[in-house]
């Protein structure tokens, strides 16, 4: 059985399977780009051209998944070294387009667990804190089928909020850090600070929780 | 909930890179259909059950929309738009004379567009929309929950906001607001407070005085205001005869997803073509 997601993902990739260079844009193709680094020609100018195609989209790729400026920043510049770094093993099997996305996830997932790695083993309980109080969902208590369904649904949702969202729940309910503490450590330099990520993080879960969606 | 429901804090976090059954090449390899059918229907299943798969999947999806910006989703093109990364100078076009007339025609129009707008905006406030709009909007807004920002427990202004609860579910709005303005004038800086004090004026009928409470609301909100409170400070825009402002709130919101996006929608094709 095809899964939704891939069924979707499918057809994006089916209409333009490898980005940039089939969309009838001018100029050389990605390909063409990383054949000249590699094989020396050129290179400073075909550098900057792969950079001004995707650094936008990377960057705003992990300021989505992260909700944090700076730190987007930073790892897509991680990111864009790293392709610099690592362009003869690309090989052109795949677009240079999931080439470059298959490397940002990995540097997301390095980020992520280098900050949570302390505390990623830690038990919580989630009832423990108010936040099914706060998300005002009705959970069944005895239908042991449905509170799994709830539970697994629960966890693929706090996995799909960014990581500032994400660390704003933990702390505040899970280990009692208070807001204004959590806007000084996390550096928030909005008006409200944590109390509009919360709410805003809390809204998200609501959503996903009872439509499957964020927004 | 029964008590002792425990997690693991990491399985809260995204921090795999593969489910060690399945690398992202081959995921890669799925996307870009170079597999063959018996392989890429194992994958399928696989990513049916599997949720670190299925992130690969849905955020490579939207990688590749975030690439194809230009033509993207309205939600991307926010996303980017948040992002407010720097783009490369728009390259330096020759004019030709065709263009140079063209321009000039472009600055009359865009000089009867600023007096048009102008015009929008200092006109007297409509005598009152159409009563079906009107009854819609009276229906959208009460149908929005009094919802108190959940820090409240245990903090002072906890009594007020119960206050506010109270007196708004028993349909006394004007006590709400009284308890509300308390609020803010303890906390100024808690959006919550702000966007119900808006509200609360709305729903009494006092558009011109919701637009500032709304507003404050959406400005302690940045950098991401819902699309709630930017629609609610719309309608106060829209009753209070601001159609050009409210017209371009209502655009900005209707990009979104969600409730308030579709609101914004209905409402912009109402009162803004």
């Amino acid at each position: 059985m095809k899964s939704p997601v891939v069924e979707q993902v499918s057809v994006a990739a089916g209409a333009s399977p490898s980005g940039l260079e089939e969309d009838g844009s001018p100029g050389p193709s990605d390909r063409d780009l990383v054949a000249r680094i590699q094989a020396g020609r050129d290179v400073d100018r075909s550098f900057s051209e792969l950079y001004r195609r995707y650094s936008r989209a990377t960057y705003a790729y992990f300021l989505h998944r992260l909700g944090d400026p700076a730190w987007a920043e930073d790892l897509n510049q991680e990111l864009h070294l790293r392709l610099s770094r690592s362009i003869n093993d690309y090989r052109g099997e795949c677009s240079w387009k999931n080439f470059v996305f298959a490397i940002a996830w990995r540097v997301l997932a390095e980020a992520r667990k280098q900050r949570w790695h302390r505390v990623a083993n830690l038990s919580i309980s989630i009832d423990e804190g108010s936040l099914l109080e706060d998300l005002k969902l009705e959970c069944p208590l005895e239908d042991q089928a449905e509170l799994m369904l709830w539970r697994r649904r629960l966890r693929g949702c706090m996995r799909k909020l960014d990581e500032v969202a994400r660390a704003v729940i933990i702390e505040h309910y899970f280990n009692d850090v208070n807001l204004t503490r959590l806007t000084e450590t996390l550096g928030l330099t909005n008006p409200s600070g944590a109390r509009a990520t919360l709410i805003s993080a809390l809204r998200k879960l609501r959503q996903c929780l009872t439509r499957g969606k964020f927004r | 909930m029964t008590s002792g429901e425990h997690f693991r804090v990491g399985d809260f976090v995204p921090t795999e890179e593969a489910c060690g059954r399945y690398s992202p090449e081959d995921l890669v390899a799925r996307i870009e259909g170079r597999l063959d059918g018996e392989q890429a229907a194992r994958i399928d299943e696989h990513c049916s059950d599997c949720l670190i798969c299925r992130e690969f999947l849905e955020e490579n999806a939207l990688f590749d929309r975030l690439v194809r910006a230009d033509a993207a989703s309205p939600a991307e093109a926010r996303l980017l738009r948040k992002a407010s990364f720097p783009t490369p100078a728009p390259r330096p076009v020759r004019r030709s004379p065709r263009l140079r007339w063209s321009a000039g025609v472009a600055v009359a129009l865009a000089a009867a567009a600023v007096g048009l707008a102008v015009f929008t905006t200092l006109r007297p406030p409509p005598a009152r929309l159409p009563a079906p709009l009107e009854a819609s909007i009276r229906a959208e807004l009460e149908s929005l929950p009094f919802l108190p920002p959940p820090d409240v427990r245990g903090s002072e202004p906890k009594d007020l906001w119960a206050s506010a609860a109270a007196a708004w579910n028993s349909g006394n709005l004007g006590q709400a607001l009284g308890f509300l303005e308390e609020v803010t004038a303890a906390r100024p800086d808690d959006a919550g407070a702000w966007f119900y004090v808006g509200l609360c004026r709305l729903r009494l009928g006092q558009a011109s005085a919701a637009v500032a409470p709304l507003r404050r609301a959406t400005e302690l909100e940045q950098p991401f205001p819902t699309g709630q409170t930017r629609w609610a400070l719309a309608v106060a825009l829209l009753r209070a005869g601001q159609l050009a402002e409210s017209c371009d709130l209502l655009g900005s919101v209707e990009d979104g997803e969600g409730d308030a996006a579709e609101r914004a929608r209905r409402l912009r094709g109402s009162v803004c073509r």
